[in-house]
């Protein structure tokens, strides 16, 4: 190590998102004085939105984002709903969520195996060249890499049938949807449905025989380098258990005790936000409890909303076998809620068979194929506010419009802008846990990054500007600047 | 659970199947150029029963997903590049991607990556070489907007000339197209 502080930074590049940045400073110790992470915020997409018909926002919000573009659908077909004030058909609202499950199937699937799950079902201090979903089929299998990629591809055939295309669906309008399914579809979703179930619990078992089962992961879990105290939120249904498609959002405290529980409509009474000069994207945080810096516990506004915060916001879910994950889980990690960011996997997987489970019980209920699926708006439009809970946390759509429903005013809070001040508390107690006498290899970039991972953040709508990707750079500095180490994420730079 | 043909592609007809992908995002400028391609050449490519035409902006692993099943594969897309270098066609196939311009993603893998993932698991896909990419170079990748830049929309009938000659079939004019 030199006696000169330093300073590190993880930084990718592409067209798409110009990119996101971690800065790691160290002092003349080699130990970490301070961490940055930035992402850039574009503006642009509000504005390119005004002037537009509302009812166009379903079609063009879901192409700022290759990720989640369902998630983006059903906000902004809910944000519709109500500026027009027209409640959909039943079976509208079921066909809506038995979409919006397939595609967190779909999801979920993706981060646990190819994203997030390499850095245990593979290793957190495997070589970079392995830790990635090749090296996870290698560890598990051919077979099992046929599962994953076969979900995601039938998942995706649902989304094509309800949603009218594969991956920018078209089929949200106010009031409901454009078209019903057949029985023949019925029964299509059907099998996919039941063999996601299967998936799922096949799914939490390699959790519980690769990473359960490997005392030397769950101490990495359960130990202080991942673990924080905030608040959590989630949409939770009449009874507080999970759903992601609609419902109240609700927020407890570190302590796991109801903190808040309003109506979509009512977030700007209970969320602010917060402004960094460095930062370009702004840190949501609880009104009641005001912004106090990156600290966690109950006096610091910082909030998540996560697999692992929905599972701690929630009081239990909503179908059978999840709900005997959700028990094992919390009995497993101590009780509620748990603090662990690394558990967010886990929670990820419980949350995939509660989707499974929820499309089985929604492609079987007899109105499914009902003709039914709109109610024609008849009321001038003036505000509407839509949200969905979307994988990577509450996405929330808000629209103003004149008289004749031309946008004057768009808001998109999205799933990872809510847990900017989080992951940013995250990477900062990681790498002062892991980062000392400036020492700073593979393995420990690596495990700070880790902390990131967890979140499964998309950048690419929260800043509010493109389609999927968010690059990552980060780059250690000494205590006059200079750089010292860098590393993109997913490669080794020189 | 049956995952046998799902994914493989094995149970699809390979008849010289091709795939024109127009890849991109309509809603930025210069990086809809792919798009605007593929809608240019439907006309000229109707009859042609054997090739089908896709818009998509999605990539890695989705990106190989569509093309399971097919013998050969076009895919226009955008090429980021200083202004001044706005405005050409570069021709390639997928060697010589030894990264993308989406390889550094939080939620997804690179094509080349994504590609290796559907072989290893048995997926019917296209060597390398029949992965042919025309990419339009631009610069207004990170403009929203509806139109292409005036430099590279008068690239776009070069690119779709080029597709028709992977395909052996006679550039059409613009009034054709």
């Amino acid at each position: 190590m030199t006696t000169a502080q330093r300073h590190i930074t993880i930084d990718p590049i592409t067209r798409l998102e110009g990119h996101g940045k971690i800065e790691i400073f160290l002092d003349e110790h080699g130990e970490v004085r301070n961490t940055y992470f930035q992402v850039p915020e574009l503006r642009g997409f509000e504005v390119f939105c005004l002037g537009r018909p509302a009812e166009e926002m379903p079609r063009i919000t879901n192409r700022i984002c290759g990720v989640c573009p369902e998630a983006h659908h059903m906000a902004a077909s809910k944000a519709l709903d109500d500026l027009y004030k027209v409640d959909p058909p039943s079976a509208a609202k079921k066909l809506r969520e038995l979409f919006y499950s397939a595609f967190y199937v779909t999801d979920h699937t993706t981060h646990f195996y190819a994203l997030g799950g390499p850095d245990f079902v593979v290793g957190p201090e495997a070589p970079a060249a392995e830790r990635n979903i090749l090296g996870v089929i290698a560890k598990v299998g051919t077979e099992a890499g046929l599962k994953v990629i076969n979900t995601r591809k039938t998942n995706h055939e649902v989304i094509k049938i309800i949603g009218g295309r594969a991956v920018h669906p078209v089929a949200g309008l106010p009031g409901g949807m454009s078209k019903a399914i057949s029985e023949d579809e019925r029964q299509t979703i059907e099998k996919i449905s039941r063999d996601n179930v299967e998936f799922g619990l096949w799914s939490l078992q390699i959790f519980r025989d690769i990473v359960l089962g490997n005392p030397q992961y769950v101490d990495l879990i359960v130990g202080d380098i991942y673990t924080q105290h905030t608040y959590y939120m989630g949409l939770v249904d009449e009874n507080n258990l999970i759903n992601f498609y609609d419902g109240k959002i609700r927020v407890v405290s570190p302590s796991g005790k109801e903190f808040a529980r309003y109506a979509a409509q009512e977030y700007a009474e209970h969320i602010a936000e917060h402004v960094e000069p460095y930062a370009y994207l702004k840190y949501p945080y609880l009104k009641a409890i005001g912004w106090k810096g990156f600290i966690d516990g109950k006096d610091s506004g910082m909030y998540a909303c996560t697999p692992l915060s929905r599972l701690n916001a929630a009081d239990g879910m909503a179908t059978p076998r999840a709900q005997e994950a959700y028990e094992e889980f919390f009995e497993t990690l101590g009780g509620k809620p748990v603090h662990h960011t690394l558990a967010t996997h886990w929670a990820r997987l419980i949350e995939l068979l509660y989707a499974a489970e929820r499309m089985v019980e929604l492609v079987t209920d007899e109105e499914i194929t009902s003709d039914h699926v709109r109610n024609i708006p008849k009321e001038k439009p003036t505000v509407g506010i839509g949200t969905v809970e979307a994988p990577r946390g509450t996405l929330t759509h808000h629209y103003e419009t004149d008289e004749n429903g031309i946008l004057t005013k768009v808001n998109l809070i999205v799933g990872t802008t809510n847990n900017y001040a989080p992951i940013t508390y995250t990477i900062q107690k990681a790498a002062r846990s892991l980062i000392h006498e400036g020492i700073v290899n593979d393995g420990i970039l690596n495990m700070v990054e880790m902390a990131f991972r967890s979140y499964d953040p998309c950048f690419s709508c929260a800043t509010h500007s493109l389609p999927g990707q968010m690059p990552l750079e980060l780059i250690v500095r000494d205590a006059e600047g200079q750089i010292v180490d860098r590393r993109s994420q997913y490669t080794q730079t020189d | 659970m049956q995952h046998a043909n799902a994914f493989t592609g094995h149970d699809q007809p390979c008849n010289q199947r091709t795939l024109v992908i127009g890849l991109g995002n309509p809603l930025l400028k210069d990086d809809g150029a792919g798009i605007y391609a593929v809608r240019r050449l439907r006309l000229a490519l109707e009859r042609m029963t054997w090739v089908t035409l896709v818009e998509l902006s999605v990539g890695g692993i989705t990106l190989m997903e569509h093309m399971v099943g097919y013998q050969r594969v076009i895919l226009v897309d955008t090429l980021w590049v200083p202004p001044e270098q706005a405005g050409q066609v570069i021709v390639f196939d997928a060697g010589d991607l030894s990264e993308t311009l989406n390889t550094r993603s939080t939620h997804d893998v690179d094509l080349p990556t994504a590609l290796r993932v559907g072989r290893s698991l048995g997926a019917q896909l296209p060597a390398d070489i029949d992965i042919r990419i025309i990419a339009i170079t631009a610069n207004k990748v990170l403009d929203f907007g509806e139109e292409p830049s005036p430099v590279v929309a008068a690239a776009i009938p070069a690119a779709c000339d080029c597709v028709l000659q992977l395909l052996q079939v006679n550039p059409v004019s613009s009034d054709q197209a």
